[in-house]
């Protein structure tokens, strides 16, 4: 699914130290499965889910997604993608202040409304949220629960590919390997790329990609 | 498949926020159309006295040169007033005989006050024999409906639109601050063209004019004076429909339309300047929202669309408001201020809407500034978070 060539992304481009967030950087990812992107701070393993999720264009490379190169594309195709194919879990859970759980998963939804309360419903229940819930708003909400909202609405469109960055940060060790557990099975028929510093949560991913300042250190592909 | 992002959740969610700004629209619309309606019910009211009524009657004082008497070819004065009054008795005899006119006599006239919403006219009436009395009635549309006509001296019927707005009755006297008590009211006549006429008590110093009942056709009377042989002159004194006219334009149209346009000037300045920090700060609070809507794939084109949705729904709502909250006000104010001032008024002015309603488009337009440099600088989530 995903082919990763040579991929370097640099900051401070006029600096004549040049400081590279990938270097060179190669991949290949399968269409299924959950991937575990995991390293310290500053590795790069970020900045490579941001490029591979068209948020970032690398400074060099290709990034091929089902045959097409992803680095190439308009920022109009970059949306389009991003909005049909791939579904995002970020750090900070990014949730509307002003929306309620429901609305806020069904906010990224792309089918029509009715279709997606019940499929946002289901997602939610099954993150352990309850029906009450659902009308809250994040204020309302512990961490963990918005977090997990936030999930719900990376799922909403049933999107191919999950990019989650630190989805379980905020959550409390059983909440994190219920998080883990959805996401596993959601990556049995699509792929889910997980990036943390936090190795206990990836004891079930099927692939673990090391990253060691923005190259790969280790992968058990 | 869904390509909108909702305007209603922000509207729905947001209801304090949203209809302090709806509110605050709708009081604007509200006081600048009430504002309006009080300046042109001035304006409605005036007409009638400024256009319409001397569309039916004139007066005339002209001067001796205009009537053709030459005051060195007399020996004396009494023969020097003889021909005045002959000349005038001509020129009426000849204006009787133009088509259009129905009547013309020389006669006093006195003095009636109306008082608008903003400022004041005042005008003449005839005051004539008891006899003539109801054939200047009859030409001027009007109709007794109360008290009885005039049949000693010094006795008046007055418009009840007048009576109302002097605050007189039947039985009171008529303009006592002026007249003191030389005249009453006797009558209350029911007329398109606040039409008020009485009968004489000596000398009054409203003068004497030659009162000439026309129709709209005949009513410009330097016509009328060329028409019969008669070149009028700067010295002459006619109060006829173009000299009403020029001065309905000059003293009330012109000042009024000045005014308004000032006031909407000035409270859309300060209204587009609220606005503008109000959004703003809206704006400012909302921009994790907006790099979140690019960030999952929704375009800068989709995140500006629902920003201009919301404001049209605010505007729309507070317009619609604003329009109900005005008609409410409107029926109070005239039943319980304009009719019990004998003012004529109307509700709906399209023009002074529509002007009321581009100023609304106008603060949209001022909006897109700050939205497009919000939409300019949304970033994703990637550069928020490094």
């Amino acid at each position: 699914m995903f082919e990763i060539k040579n991929v370097s992304m640099i900051y401070d481009m006029n600096f004549e130290e040049k400081m590279y967030a990938l270097n060179g950087f190669s991949l290949t990812l399968p269409d299924t499965g959950l991937v575990g992107i995991i390293g310290p701070s500053g590795s790069g393993k970020s900045t490579l889910m941001y490029c591979m999720s068209t948020l970032k264009k690398p400074t060099e490379g290709n990034i091929t997604y089902n045959g097409q190169d992803i680095t190439s594309l308009s920022n109009k195709q970059r949306e389009t993608l991003r909005r049909n194919e791939f579904g995002f879990v970020f750090q900070k859970h990014y949730l509307v202040p002003y929306m309620t759980a429901m609305d806020n998963v069904v906010v990224a939804g792309i089918n029509n409304d009715k279709e997606l309360r019940d499929k946002a419903a289901e997602y939610l229940l099954a993150l352990g949220l309850k029906e009450r819930e659902f009308n809250k708003r994040p204020s309302k909400l512990s961490g963990g629960q918005c977090q997990r909202v936030a999930i719900a609405r990376a799922m909403i469109n049933n999107p191919n590919v999950i990019f989650a960055d630190e989805p379980t940060a905020s959550l409390d060790h059983e909440n994190a390997f219920n998080v883990m557990k959805i996401l596993k099975k959601y990556s049995e028929d699509r792929l889910v790329i997980v990036v943390t510093h936090d190795r206990s949560i990836l004891k079930d991913v099927d692939i673990t990609v090391e990253m060691w300042d923005g190259k790969l250190s280790n992968s058990s592909l | 498949m869904k390509s909108k992002l909702s305007a209603l959740k922000f509207v729905r969610n947001n209801k304090k926020q949203v209809w302090v700004m709806i509110i605050a629209l709708a009081l604007t619309f509200m006081t600048m159309y009430i504002i309006n309606f009080l300046f042109l019910t001035t304006e409605e009211s005036f007409k009638t006295l400024f256009l319409e009524q001397p569309k039916r009657v004139a007066y005339l004082d002209l001067t001796p040169d205009t009537m053709g008497v030459d005051k060195e070819a007399y020996a004396s004065n009494d023969e020097y007033n003889s021909a005045v009054n002959k000349a005038r008795d001509k020129i009426i005899a000849d204006m009787k005989k133009h088509e259009g006119i129905s009547d013309a006599v020389l006669t006093q006239a006195l003095y009636a006050h109306y008082q608008g919403i903003v400022g004041e006219v005042g005008y003449d009436f005839p005051l004539l024999s008891k006899e003539q009395i109801p054939e200047f009635v009859n030409h001027m549309n009007a109709k007794l409906i109360d008290g009885r006509m005039p049949e000693g001296d010094g006795e008046i019927l007055v418009d009840e639109k007048v009576l109302k707005n002097q605050k007189m009755e039947i039985g009171g006297y008529f303009n006592e601050s002026t007249f003191g008590q030389n005249f009453k009211v006797v009558g209350v006549l029911e007329s398109e063209y606040m039409t008020c006429v009485g009968t004489p008590m000596g000398y009054t110093n409203s003068g004497w004019y030659i009162v000439v009942l026309c129709d709209e056709e005949n009513a410009d009377m330097t016509k009328l004076l060329h028409d019969i042989g008669i070149t009028p002159s700067e010295y002459d004194t006619m109060y006829d429909s173009v000299d009403w006219a020029k001065m309905y334009k000059e003293l009330v149209t012109d000042q009024l339309d000045t005014a308004l346009l000032a006031i909407l000037i000035v409270v859309i300045i300060f209204l587009a300047i609220s606005i503008l920090v109000a959004y703003i700060s809206f704006m400012r609070s909302r921009v994790n929202e907006y790099c979140l809507y690019t960030s999952i794939g929704f375009g800068r084109k989709d995140v500006y669309g629902m920003i201009l949705r919301e404001i049209l729904i605010i505007f729309g709502i507070s317009i619609i408001l604003g329009s109900v909250v005005t008609v409410i006000i409107m029926f109070g104010m005239g039943n319980s201020v304009l009719e019990p001032m004998g003012l004529i008024y109307k509700y709906f002015y399209p023009e002074h809407l529509l002007r009321i309603l581009a100023a609304f488009a106008a603060i949209i337009g001022v909006l897109q500034i700050p939205i497009s440099v919000t939409i300019n600088n949304i970033k994703t989530i990637d550069m928020i978070e490094e």
